[in-house]
C-alpha cells in the first residue's frame, strides 16, 4: 500500500554501533559512588509456615547498612490479574527460591555472609506440585486469602476457588450438539514443560535516592510505567516521586514484564539513603524468576468423515506456581486454542493454578505455544486417521476474512490460507515423508495481537528533526528503530533526523509494556499519530508563511512542500526554527490510544482478562526432521516460515524476529525444560538447561504474505510472538510421519520417542 | 594479601594491586571500568565474557587476573582503531546481527578469533566458533552472515581508503 520512502527499507539499529562496541549501557552497567550491593535470603522449602526470623547476628556484621524482612515493609501485593505477592514472604513461604529477607552490604561478599547470618524458623507445610492435584478437594492450599485478593478482571467466571487463581469460559454454538453431528470425535491430553526465557542479561535495579528525595530506579524492564507505579503502591511512595530510568534491555522476551528487583533495591535505597544494585545471580534467575507456563491440555474435537471441525472442547490446566505474576496466559492459550481454524461449537475451560513451585510468567509465545501444541498435534492425529494431507485438512477448516473467532470477535486482515499455501509450495509438498526416517511436519498458529493503552509525544526541533518520546519499551527487538521509521515517514524526514527518547517515566508518556506483538503495531501507531499530529500543526504554520492553502502542502525531503508546485518550497528548519524564534513554538505532537476497548460479550466469554485484541497475526511452519529410531534422536534438518505480518517496516528486524523464535520454539520442542523435583529445580544454569546453539540451528527458509492491518501503523502487525507456538507442533508432527512415534508431551526427547515407538502411541 | 598484577588491556599499561582470587572480568569491568564484557552465568557456559588473551578467546568468567600477567589483553571497547569500527562490528551493524547486544561483544570477540586464523571462513567454520555464546534474540543467522561478510567488508574499506571515498555494503546500495 503506498510507496514509502522509510517504511520497509533497510535501516540499521538506531543504537547498533553502541552494542557492537560495548558502548551500550545496561543495568548491569550502572555502578554508582557509595553504591551498595544487596542479596536476597530465599526459602529452601516449598512450603512452610515462618516461625521466626532473627536478623541480629546479619545486622551486627561490619559493613552491612541494612536487614529488611516482611515486617519492614508495608503489607502490600501486586500482580497481573490477582494481586497475591508481596515483597518478601510474609506467614509463609510458597516455593523454593522466595525471597523472605534482604541485606544491603558495602560490597557482595559481605551481603553473601549477612544473608547466611539470618536465622529463619520454619514449620513445613504439606505441598503440591502438580497442577491436577492442586485441584483436588483435599489439596494444601497454597493462598488462605485469596477470595479477599484484589482482582484486575472481570470475576463473573467460577474463578479463584481453592488453588485456582483464575478461570476463563468459553462458549460458543453447542459443543454437545456438536460432538453429536460429528463423525469422529478425538479425545487426546497433552503434557507441557516449564521453558525458562533465558534472556541473557539477569535481572537487575540500581535504585537511587537523588537530591530532592525522589526514588530513581534503574532497571531492565518492558513495563517501565507499571514499574512505576508497583513500586508506588508497595512502598507507599507516591508515583510523582519515583522515576524508573530503563536502561538498554539485554532481552525480555516476557520474562522482563516483571517487577522483580525492583522494590527490593528500592526500598533498601530508601532505608539506607545510598544507591542499592541488585542483581539476580544466575542460578536466582532459576529458582526465583518466571518460566513458560507448565500444564496439562485436554482436546476433544468432533469431525465430519470429510475432515470438516463441528465441535471443540478444550480444557487448560496450567501450573502458575506459588504465585500468579500473569495467569493472562491461560487467557491467551484459550484464545488459541481453537487453532486457526472455523469452529461452529466450542467450549475452552482454562484455569491458572497455583503449586508450589517457581513462578510461571509471560513468554514469548504467551499462553499460545502449550495449547498450539496440542492443538496442532491433534490435526495431524485427525488427519492421519481420516486419511486426510495435514495441509488439506488445514486449508479445509482454516479462518477467513469476515469470520469471528470463538470469541465472538470478529477478525480483520486474515491470511491464514495465504501462508498455508506460501508453505506448501516453498517446501516441494508431495506428503510428509520424504524418506527412511525423514520427514516433514506443518502446524499453523494464531496469536492476539495489539492493544492496550500506550502514548506518544512527537516534538519538533529548531532545526527541523524530531524527537519522539514514548513509554513502549525496546527490550532488543529493535522498537526504537521502526519508531524512527516511523516518524520519519510521516514527517518527511530520515531515519537519522529522529531521536526517539525511551521509557524514561519523566520524559516519556505512559505505556502499559511491550508484551503480545503490540510493540509495532500498538506503540508504533501512537508515534504515527502523534507524527501526523505534528505534521498537521507543522503544515498549518508553514501555510501562513507561503500563503498556500495547508491542504496543498506535504512534507517530504526535510521540506515542506507545495504539492501543485513543487518549486514552491520551505524547509522545515526554517519553519521550525524561524517559527519557535519568532512565535516561542513548539511544535508538539501528541496521540493516546487503547486498542483493546470493545469488551468480549458475556454471554460467550466469562473471566476475560482482557478485552477484545486489536487484531490476531497467523503463520505456517512446516519442520523438517530426520529421527534415529535406535537413538530416538530428532535432527531438525530444515524449518520453513511463512508469516501474516502486515506491511513489513524493517526488514533486518523482521528476520531476526522470525528466526530468533524459530530458535526458542526449537529449544522448547526438543530439549528446553526445568525439571523440577519436589519443588526444588534441578537444572537451574545454562549447563543444564541450555538454549539452542548456532550449531543446532537447522536452515531455514522464510517468507511474508502480503497484508495490510488497518489498526496498524501502515498496515503492520506483530510476528514476536506467532514466530515461536508452531515449532514444536510441526517438528513433533514431522516425528510420528518420520517414525510413526506420537509424543504427546514435550519437549520431544530421545526417551520419549523410544518409549512411543516401543508402546505405540503414548 | 593483594598481589601486584601488570595488565595490559586494549594496549594500555595497567598495575594493579589485586585479591589472587579476581577473575579477569571483575577487574575488567569494576576496576577499570570495561563494562562491554558482560556477566551472565559466571560458568563458562555462556560465552558472554569472551575477550582474547594472546589473541585466543577466553571466558574472563573463568579466568583469574592474575594469570594475564604479561600478557595482552583486547575487549569490545579495544576493537575500534578511533572512530572506524572494525570490519567485524560494520558487519553487525550491516547484518541486522544486533538485537539485544548483550551477546554481541562475546560474539564479535569469538568472531574476530576466527577470522584472525582463518580470514574466510564458511558459514559452518562461524557456526563452530560461536558454538560456545549463546544468544536468545536472533537464531543465530545474522551473526554467522556477518562473521562470514566482515572480510568483505574490510577489503572494502581498504579500497574505499585508497580511492579516498565512502564504500557502502552492496546490499546496502540498493
Amino acid at each position: 500500500m503506498g510507496a514509502y520512502t522509510v517504511i520497509g527499507k533497510k535501516t540499521p539499529k538506531s543504537d547498533a554501533v553502541a552494542k557492537v562496541t560495548g558502548e551500550a549501557r545496561y543495568a548491569t552497567d550502572v555502578y554508582l559512588r557509595g553504591m551498595l550491593w544487596a542479596r536476597v535470603l530465599r526459602s529452601p522449602l516449598p512450603h512452610a509456615r515462618i516461625v521466626r526470623i532473627d536478623t541480629s547476628k546479619a545486622r551486627a556484621l561490619k559493613g552491612v547498612h541494612a536487614v529488611l524482612t516482611a515486617a519492614d515493609v508495608p503489607d502490600a501485593r501486586y500482580g497481573a490479574l490477582v494481586l497475591d505477592m508481596g515483597m518478601f514472604a510474609r506467614g509463609k513461604v510458597r516455593y523454593i527460591g522466595e525471597a523472605v529477607a534482604a541485606v544491603a552490604a558495602v560490597d557482595e561478599p559481605t551481603a553473601a555472609r549477612a544473608v547466611d547470618l539470618i536465622e529463619v524458623e520454619y514449620d513445613p507445610l504439606p505441598a503440591v506440585f502438580d497442577p491436577l492435584e492442586a485441584l483436588a478437594p483435599n489439596a494444601p492450599i497454597l493462598h488462605e486469602a485469596l477470595a479477599g485478593y484484589t482482582t484486575l478482571f472481570d470475576r463473573t467466571a467460577r474463578a479463584m476457588q481453592g488453588n485456582v487463581n483464575y478461570q476463563a469460559e468459553i462458549a460458543c454454538g453447542d459443543v454437545e450438539a456438536g460432538f453429536a453431528a460429528s463423525d469422529f470425535v478425538f479425545e487426546d491430553t497433552y503434557q507441557v514443560q516449564k521453558q525458562h526465557p533465558s534472556y541473557m542479561e539477569p535481572n537487575s535495579t540500581v535504585a537511587d535516592v537523588d537530591a530532592e528525595g525522589r526514588l530513581v530506579i534503574y532497571n531492565t524492564t518492558q513495563r517501565p510505567h507499571i514499574n512505576q507505579a508497583i513500586l508506588s503502591s508497595l512502598l507507599g511512595v507516591p508515583i510523582a516521586k519515583i522515576r524508573v530510568v530503563p536502561c538498554h534491555v539485554g532481552g525480555g522476551f516476557g520474562g522482563k514484564n516483571r517487577t522483580l528487583t525492583e522494590p527490593t533495591a528500592a526500598a533498601l535505597a530508601l532505608k539506607t539513603r545510598r544507591p542499592v544494585r541488585l542483581t539476580f545471580s544466575h542460578e536466582e534467575e532459576f529458582t526465583s524468576a518466571t518460566t513458560r507456563h507448565g500444564g496439562v491440555i485436554k482436546l476433544k474435537t468432533g469431525v465430519k468423515k470429510d475432515g470438516t471441525l463441528v465441535a471443540s472442547q478444550a480444557t487448560l490446566y496450567y501450573d502458575c506456581g506459588a504465585y500468579a505474576p500473569t495467569p493472562n496466559a491461560v487467557w491467551l492459550g484459550a484464545i488459541s486454542s481453537t487453532g486457526p481454524y472455523r469452529i461452529p461449537n466450542v467450549r475452552v475451560e482454562a484455569f491458572s493454578i497455583y503449586t508450589n513451585k517457581m513462578m510461571s510468567g509471560a513468554f514469548r509465545g504467551y499462553g499460545a505455544p502449550q495449547s498450539t501444541f496440542a492443538r496442532e498435534s491433534q490435526m495431524d492425529r485427525i488427519a492421519r486417521e481420516l486419511g486426510l494431507d495435514p495441509f488439506e485438512l488445514r486449508l479445509k477448516n482454516c479462518l477467513v476474512e469476515g469470520d469471528s473467532l470463538h470469541t465472538g470477535q470478529p477478525l480483520h486482515s486474515v491470511q491464514v490460507r495465504e501462508t498455508l499455501l506460501k508453505a506448501r509450495a516453498m517446501v516441494g509438498w508431495k506428503g510428509p515423508r520424504l524418506g527412511p526416517n525423514r520427514a516433514l511436519g506443518v502446524a499453523c498458529g494464531i496469536f492476539a495481537c495489539g492493544g492496550f493503552a500506550t502514548s506518544s509525544i512527537v516534538k519538533m526541533n529548531m532545526d527541523g528533526t524530531a524527537t519522539v518520546a514514548t513509554g513502549a519499551m525496546d527490550m532488543g527487538q529493535g522498537l526504537r528503530t521502526v519508531m524512527r521509521q516511523i516518524a520519519a515517514e510521516v514527517l518527511g524526514l530520515a531515519p537519522d533526523d529522529v531521536t526517539v527518547v525511551i521509557g524514561d517515566t519523566d520524559l516519556t508518556p505512559f505505556d502499559v509494556g511491550i508484551f503480545g506483538d503490540r510493540g509495532t503495531h500498538t506503540g508504533g501507531q501512537a508515534v504515527k499519530l502523534a507524527a501526523e499530529d505534528a505534521r498537521d500543526q507543522i503544515l498549518a504554520a508553514a501555510a501562513a508563511g507561503m500563503g498556500v492553502p495547508a491542504g496543498r502542502l506535504e512534507l517530504r525531503e526535510r521540506k515542506v512542500v507545495d504539492r501543485t508546485a513543487p518549486e514552491r518550497f520551505l524547509h522545515l528548519r526554517d519553519v521550525l526554527g524561524g517559527g519557535q524564534y519568532k512565535k516561542g513554538g513548539p511544535i508538539i505532537g501528541k496521540a493516546s490510544i487503547n486498542l483493546t476497548e470493545t469488551a468480549f460479550d458475556p454471554g460467550i466469554v466469562r473471566g476475560a482478562a482482557t478485552k477484545m485484541f486489536s487484531t490476531y497475526t497467523f503463520a505456517t511452519h512446516v519442520a523438517e526432521v530426520e529421527v534415529d529410531p535406535r537413538t530416538g534422536v530428532t535432527k531438525v534438518d530444515k524449518i520453513t516460515a511463512v508469516h501474516d505480518c502486515g506491511t513489513v517496516i524493517n526488514p533486518d528486524g523482521l528476520r531476526g524476529q522470525i528466526i530468533g523464535g524459530m530458535a526458542t520454539g526449537l529449544g522448547y520442542a526438543l530439549y528446553e525444560d526445568v525439571i523440577i523435583e519436589q519443588g526444588q529445580v534441578q537444572n537451574p544454569s545454562f549447563l543444564e538447561c541450555r538454549p539452542p546453539t548456532a550449531v543446532d540451528m537447522p536452515a531455514i527458509e522464510f517468507a511474508t504474505v502480503e497484508g495490510y492491518d488497518a489498526k496498524g501503523p501502515f498496515g503492520a502487525k506483530g510476528v514476536g510472538n506467532v514466530s515461536v507456538i508452531n515449532i514444536a507442533p510441526a517438528i513433533a508432527n514431522a516425528v510420528e510421519h518420520a517414525v510413526g512415534a506420537r509424543v504427546t508431551s514435550l519437549p520431544v526427547t530421545p526417551l520419549k520417542v523410544l518409549q512411543a515407538l516401543g508402546a505405540g502411541e503414548v | 594479601m593483594k598481589q601486584v598484577v601488570q595488565l595490559n588491556v586494549n594496549d594500555a599499561e595497567h598495575e594493579l594491586a589485586l585479591d589472587p582470587s579476581r577473575t579477569l572480568l571483575e577487574v575488567l569491568r569494576e576496576s577499570l571500568g570495561l563494562t562491554g564484557t558482560k556477566e551472565v552465568c559466571l560458568l563458562g557456559s555462556c560465552g558472554a565474557c569472551t575477550v582474547l588473551v594472546d589473541d585466543r578467546p577466553v571466558l574472563a568468567c573463568l579466568t583469574l587476573a592474575s594469570a594475564c600477567q604479561g600478557k595482552r589483553v583486547l575487549t569490545i571497547e579495544g576493537l575500534r582503531q578511533g572512530e572506524a569500527l572494525h570490519p567485524l562490528q560494520q558487519a553487525f551493524i550491516d547484518k541486522g546481527a544486533v538485537q539485544c547486544g548483550f551477546c554481541t561483544p562475546g560474539m564479535i570477540m569469538a568472531g574476530k578469533a576466527l577470522l584472525d586464523r582463518n580470514p574466510h571462513p564458511t558459514p559452518d567454520e562461524a557456526r563452530a566458533a560461536i558454538a560456545g555464546n549463546l544468544c536468545r534474540c536472533t537464531g543465530y543467522e545474522q551473526i554467522v552472515e556477518a562473521i562470514v561478510a566482515a572480510p568483505a567488508v574490510d577489503e572494502a574499506a581498504r579500497v574505499g581508503a585508497r580511492e579516498g571515498g565512502h564504500y557502502l555494503m552492496p546490499d546496502m546500495a540498493e
